[in-house]
């Protein structure tokens, strides 16, 4: 009941439940990019929402799962096979006693695939949680992406309900365009107004800069900020649109850090900040300014629609 | 910007006075149990909340009443800490560039750096990463031009008006100028992070 990495791909971790109520000590939240697939593939292979899984960034995965287990794939678009053959995502694969081979092509849409093994994987807890944070070096599998020839043990702990197909509807939707739901923020009364009806309405390409702490977006122009930077550093969160003196916006994503000196230009709205992890260079951004009754509405229904499947035995 | 208002849907953020005030609004928010998160900073103090469990009208009114009724100091006595750092070498490799930027000699910068007390103004960025104000303002160093992606844990950096030591390893951008063996961090303890905001700190060179 182990997965042995023969490949890991660019930058695959443990992820689990977010690091929560330490910002004020700089300790980042973590936990998967797109908490929402992540928690969707471990209900698939009838596991807590925040048990230990794998996030795998672009695919281009293999391992040696030596069964019997049950895991879940899903996330970004990609093949998955299992010796050869193909399997869907979104659903509970069984594998029998004995060596198999899963590998996961590279992501033809999206940017983070989640595998999750029934029971959850064995990882270092670090301050209430198993989730990675690789610049410090703590969580996960000894702090770090894994490498080829690492070998994951199984919890066998999180285990709480039956393996169940996740429902067609609640699959987050991933493409190359995204339209993302924001709120104005502490600054954007410092973008001139060209520049505000731009970041709220045109489109951005997501640069090249991208990592878990962040997306950068590059515009046709610059966006004109009255100040380069804040007199004091200021709490920014996942969500937060900062604005660098470059004047190209930057998305902060799960692994954020907790303050930061530029300008906080906009906030991705709750419900949507788990997109964030599915976003990668060359896709097309654009926010949407929401009001705080509509940002609400989105969550509620949101949150209503997935309760009855993640909490269903 | 006086009263508190809302910087996301599920983020609120209010205006204080200095570190010390962000502090003691912070530890009364503390208090209420309404928040996911409470970050105070130099000048702000943001709370994070679930729109679905508590209305925003409501958050706004614990910012401003936190504001109105909190007491500095209440929480942790200033006491003062005496950090031995062993500068320069590989420890402290900026430690040339920041004694230039206030025009003195490596030894006579570690003589002023020794020579004050330094308040723990907030932490922050990364993980147990602390803020110092007070920095004798003839150091002027700003910012390295291309930020080091690990500093190990124990760093201490300058930068223009603020020192800094890191508890745990991270990236950063900031001039480090030794390091201390001073343990900083230590996970047996219910708060794992030696460093509070109110403290004060004095370093000394390690023998």
């Amino acid at each position: 009941m182990t997965l042995l990495i023969s490949e890991p791909g660019i930058q695959t971790t443990i992820q689990a439940g977010a690091r929560r109520g330490l910002r004020h000590k700089g300790v980042p939240v973590s936990g998967p990019a797109d908490e929402i697939s992540a928690a969707l593939v471990n209900r698939a292979a009838g596991n807590r929402p925040d048990a230990a899984l794998l996030e795998i960034t672009y695919g281009g995965f293999a391992a040696a799962l030596d069964g019997p287990l049950t895991l879940a794939v899903g996330g970004a678009e990609a093949e998955i096979t299992v010796n050869g053959l193909k399997v869907s995502p979104w659903a509970p694969i069984n594998i029998g006693r004995g060596r198999r081979d899963i590998r996961i092509g590279p992501a033809i849409k999206g940017a983070r695939v989640y595998l999750a093994v029934r029971g959850g994987l064995k990882a270092d807890q670090f301050l209430g949680s198993c989730s990675t944070y690789l610049p410090a070096g703590f969580g996960g599998y000894q702090g770090r992406a894994l490498k080829a020839g690492d070998e994951l043990v199984i919890a066998g702990t999180d285990a709480i309900a039956e393996p169940a197909t996740v429902p067609a509807s609640l699959r987050p939707f991933v493409s190359e365009g995204w339209s993302l739901p924001a709120l104005a923020s502490a600054e954007t009364d410092w973008l001139s107004e060209t520049s505000r009806a731009r970041l709220f309405g045109a489109p951005f390409i997501a640069g090249r800069q991208m990592s878990r702490m962040g997306i950068e977006l590059v515009g046709d122009d610059p966006l004109e900020v009255r100040e380069k930077g804040l007199p004091f550093s200021a709490p920014v969160f996942p969500g937060t649109v900062q604005c660098p003196g470059s004047g190209h916006p930057f998305i902060l994503s799960a692994d954020a850090q907790t303050t930061g000196g530029y300008p906080r230009i906009a906030q991705i709205i709750r419900a949507d900040r788990h997109r964030l992890g599915q976003i990668r260079p060359g896709d097309q951004v654009t926010l949407t300014e929401v009001t705080d009754a509509q940002a609400r509405k989105i969550l509620a229904t949101k949150k209503a629609a997935l309760a009855a499947f993640l909490m269903s035995k | 910007m006086m009263r508190a208002r809302m910087i996301g849907d599920d983020l609120a953020e209010l205006a204080v006075e200095d570190g010390g005030a962000a502090q003691a609004v912070a530890d009364l928010l503390r208090e209420s149990g309404s928040f996911e998160e409470i970050v105070p900073t130099m000048r702000k103090v943001a709370v994070q909340f679930d729109p679905l469990s508590i209305e925003a009208e409501d958050v706004l009114t614990l910012l401003t009443n936190a504001k109105r009724n909190a007491v500095e100091g209440a929480s942790g006595e200033a006491k003062t800490l005496v950090v031995p750092v062993h500068y320069g070498g590989k420890d402290g490799p900026d430690i040339e560039l920041v004694a230039a930027s206030a025009g003195l000699s490596v030894a006579e910068f570690i003589e002023l750096h020794g020579a004050r007390e330094y308040p723990v103004e907030m932490m922050g960025f990364t993980p147990g990463f602390a803020y110092l104000g007070g920095l004798d303002d003839r150091v002027t160093a700003g910012r390295l031009e291309t930020p080091r992606p690990h500093v190990p844990a124990g760093s201490v950096g300058t930068i223009k008006g603020f020192s800094c030591i890191y508890a745990l390893a991270g990236p950063g951008g900031w001039p480090i100028i030794g390091r201390t063996d001073f343990p900083l961090f230590d996970l047996d303890k219910e708060d794992p992070f030696r460093l509070v905001p109110g403290m004060k700190i004095r370093f000394e060179a390690a023998q």
